[in-house]
């Protein structure tokens, strides 16, 4: 009984921080949706220049061939100042330089080279942009002249039009459940401590193993309404993101990670006395987690020890048990180790957890 | 009239406080410090050592030949597994096992010989940027192919493309990515810091001596902007040491101005930091919201990973209203273009105007008394 007053008392305490419960909902809404909307790691209408010197009908016919999914045609160049200009400005990922004679030299079989000017001031579209026009003109060039033996048809699957949409608004959800798990219940608890209010319970006949485990678990349960909202509402509705697998099972694995971040936040609060603290040690504890996660930099691509580090990052498991639950459709039971890993994981830190919390008061 | 007097010993009660504070002293000099080395290091976008599987129905000399040149002539992807039938290879992409099967029709070498050899590559696109990457590989891949058979038969192309990386030569992605990820830290950094100043004050009741003493309201906010700022100038300083001499970045531009411009925006994220702090009463508040309203805006509308140019008109007006998103374009101008100062005025002026309309506003919002 004394729990649920616990539990009640800190849901409470939660609703009636105003500025706290505008920014839940703001970040469980609103931040899904720019995220989701506003990135876009893939090549999508990247603005380019011709520099065009040879003006013929084949030079057109290249810079036709380009693809409107990927590129955006965004005019003429006349002169090198001009290439600077548009580079400089940003205005333009790349521009393409056509030499004099193109078609001449073309039709003759004479040597002539095509130039891509990349702007290397980006990241993600330099290497895509000149990969991608590469390619348009080796097809345009051989398809001129014979016909490619080999080919190969690439099927992408679950997200056919590489959209990030998806991508980044789990991806979102996912970091903004970590922030919030990791915060929480460390700052419930050092609140308390802050304000004395520590002093008044040990003292009272509750154990303090009762009074840390509500705190963990009340701010779990508002983590896990949030989910739901933003599950329901923003993806599916706002965002009108698909979701493949069944909710309940997404839910599930999240109350698991539940356990397992606001394990960790009570590690925090156990070695923090006032909130400058527990904020400084969320963020040095999140950056880690979410590196090594895998959901930026793809883990078989980091260094070994990073690869073996990655093992203790409870996101990564949440992350592809997840992802594979919302994008690929994939029931819970088939995600098996990456439910025991959070299993494990989650036991051990709620327990270390809460005991360190305990032994500290 | 304002009393420097009164404004330092605000700057030096908060300095003392965060002295005698060994963690927090501590975390606050290494939340900046471990964000820059964490991302300026780690965020890669390349793409290498892809696991991938085989379902071969074929079993002919060209597709093992294909598969082999594949794998071993580049560090872009491993073979993990072989599969003999479809679903098997399905189950291996649903499971993230691999992020790619070739898939080898029967009879393959056979249509090749006639001048139609398909094939299939089946790719998971749980992250797109990953599939495309993956799916420019192997296009990329097989257009080689392609020329050197045609080479074999006597053709050679004629056409030649070279490609140029303006302003990065050697398009190394670690610069840019160092550059971007100092201008993210420094928007989250010095803001997180002083999104506290205030409201913890307010919570633990110490504010009512303010509101009782005789400091203006001015001299407060300008002792808590100074405290806040100083910390995160000494951060700066470490950054930027870190970004010449770990990343090694070749700074085109003048120091003194790149200097200057980060002066600069870390007064506008300091002041940032502290409007939260007068508008809210909780500190959990405060730092989540600050945590909030930094971390995706500066990440995704600044042209941190994502280019500029490819924005919609939309996103490009909510990028106008984000101080990261001039300081990124400067910090970019400087270190990579060597800008002449006649193109980074405006954006200067603009990170200037920031400061001075969130530093009014704060005046304007935070009262000498309880509402």
């Amino acid at each position: 009984m004394t729990f649920f007053v616990l539990l009640y008392k800190e849901v409470v305490q939660f609703l009636r921080n105003r500025g706290l419960l505008l920014f839940a909902v703001y970040a469980f809404t609103l931040d899904i949706y720019l995220a989701a909307t506003g990135i876009d790691l893939t090549l999508k209408n990247a603005p380019f220049y011709a520099q065009d010197y040879d003006f013929s009908f084949s030079s057109r016919e290249l810079l036709s061939k380009f693809p409107h999914s990927y590129f955006r045609f965004s005019g003429y160049l006349l002169s090198d100042r001009d290439v600077e200009k548009v580079l400089f400005s940003d205005r333009a990922v790349g521009v393409l330089r056509i030499p004099f004679n193109f078609e001449k030299d073309l039709k003759k079989g004479v040597k002539t080279e095509v130039e891509i000017i990349v702007n290397g001031a980006e990241v993600s579209s330099s290497y895509l942009f000149s990969a991608y026009a590469t390619q348009v003109i080796y097809n345009f060039i051989t398809g001129n002249f014979f016909n490619p033996t080999l080919k190969v048809i690439p099927r992408v699957y679950f997200n056919q039009n590489c959209s990030s949409k998806i991508f980044m608004a789990y991806s979102e959800l996912l970091t903004v459940i970590t922030l919030f798990l990791l915060l929480l219940p460390a700052s419930a608890v050092v609140l308390e401590k802050e304000r004395g209010n520590v002093e008044i319970l040990i003292v009272s006949p509750l154990p303090n193993a009762v009074f840390m485990v509500a705190k963990s678990i009340s701010m779990g349960l508002i983590v896990l309404f949030f989910t739901a909202l933003s599950l329901f509402f923003t993806v599916e509705q706002i965002v009108e993101v698909p979701f493949k697998g069944r909710e309940t099972d997404f839910l599930l694995l999240t109350l698991l990670y539940v356990f397992t971040a606001s394990g960790l936040s009570m590690f925090i609060a156990s070695l923090s006395e006032n909130m400058l603290q527990v904020s400084q040690l969320t963020i040095l504890i999140l950056i880690p987690i979410l590196y090594l996660s895998g959901n930026w930099t793809p883990i078989e691509a980091m260094p070994k020890l990073l690869q073996w580090l990655s093992a203790l990052s409870p996101l990564k498991y949440y992350i592809d048990g997840a992802l594979a639950i919302a994008i690929k459709g994939m029931p819970l039971k088939e995600l098996t180790s990456d439910v025991i890993a959070l299993f494990i994981q989650g036991g051990t830190l709620f327990a270390l957890g809460n005991y360190f919390m305990i032994r500290k008061i | 009239m304002v009393s420097f007097r009164r404004i330092f010993s605000v700057v030096r009660k908060e300095l003392r406080e965060l002295l005698r504070d060994k963690i927090s002293l501590i975390t606050v000099l290494l939340v900046p410090l471990s964000m820059m080395l964490v991302f300026g290091y780690g965020l890669k976008l390349e793409i290498k050592h892809v696991p991938v599987g085989v379902l071969d129905f074929d079993k002919s000399y060209l597709s093992r030949e294909i598969v082999s040149k594949l794998t071993s002539n580049s560090e872009y992807f491993l073979v993990r597994s072989y599969f003999s039938s479809i679903e098997e290879a399905d189950r291996a992409i649903s499971s993230g096992k691999v992020r790619g099967v070739l898939v080898f029709p029967f009879n393959f070498e056979g249509d090749f010989k006639e001048g139609n050899g398909k094939f299939q590559f089946l790719i998971d696109g749980t992250f797109p940027y990953r599939a495309e990457v993956i799916k420019s590989y192997v296009n990329g891949f097989i257009s080689r192919e392609n020329l050197l058979l045609a080479e074999e038969r006597g053709f050679a192309l004629p056409v030649k493309v070279k490609t140029r990386y303006w302003f990065n030569e050697s398009l190394n992605q670690d610069y840019v990515v160092a550059v971007g990820t100092l201008a993210v830290v420094l928007a989250i950094a010095p803001a997180v810091f002083s999104a506290l100043l205030i409201v913890k004050e307010k919570e633990s009741g110490s504010i009512y001596n303010v509101y009782v003493s005789s400091i203006g309201k001015s001299e407060y906010l300008l002792g808590k902007l100074l405290s806040g700022f100083t910390v995160s100038l000494f951060n700066l300083f470490i950054l930027l040491g870190i970004l010449v001499f770990l990343f090694k970045v070749p700074v085109k531009g003048s120091f003194i101005i790149l200097i200057f411009v980060s002066v600069l925006f870390i007064l506008v994220s300091t002041s940032f930091g502290l409007l939260i702090s007068a508008f809210f009463s909780s500190q959990a508040a405060a730092f989540i919201g600050t945590v909030v309203l930094t971390v995706v805006p500066s990440i995704l509308y600044t042209g941190y990973i994502t280019p500029v140019s490819s924005m919609d008109k939309g996103a490009l007006l909510t990028a106008h209203l984000i101080p990261t998103f001039y300081y990124m374009r400067l910090l970019k101008s400087i270190v990579f273009k060597a800008a002449p100062l006649s193109l980074l005025i405006s954006d200067t002026l603009t990170l200037i105007v920031f400061f001075l309309l969130l530093f009014s506003l704060n005046h304007m919002l935070f009262k000498k008394r309880e509402k």
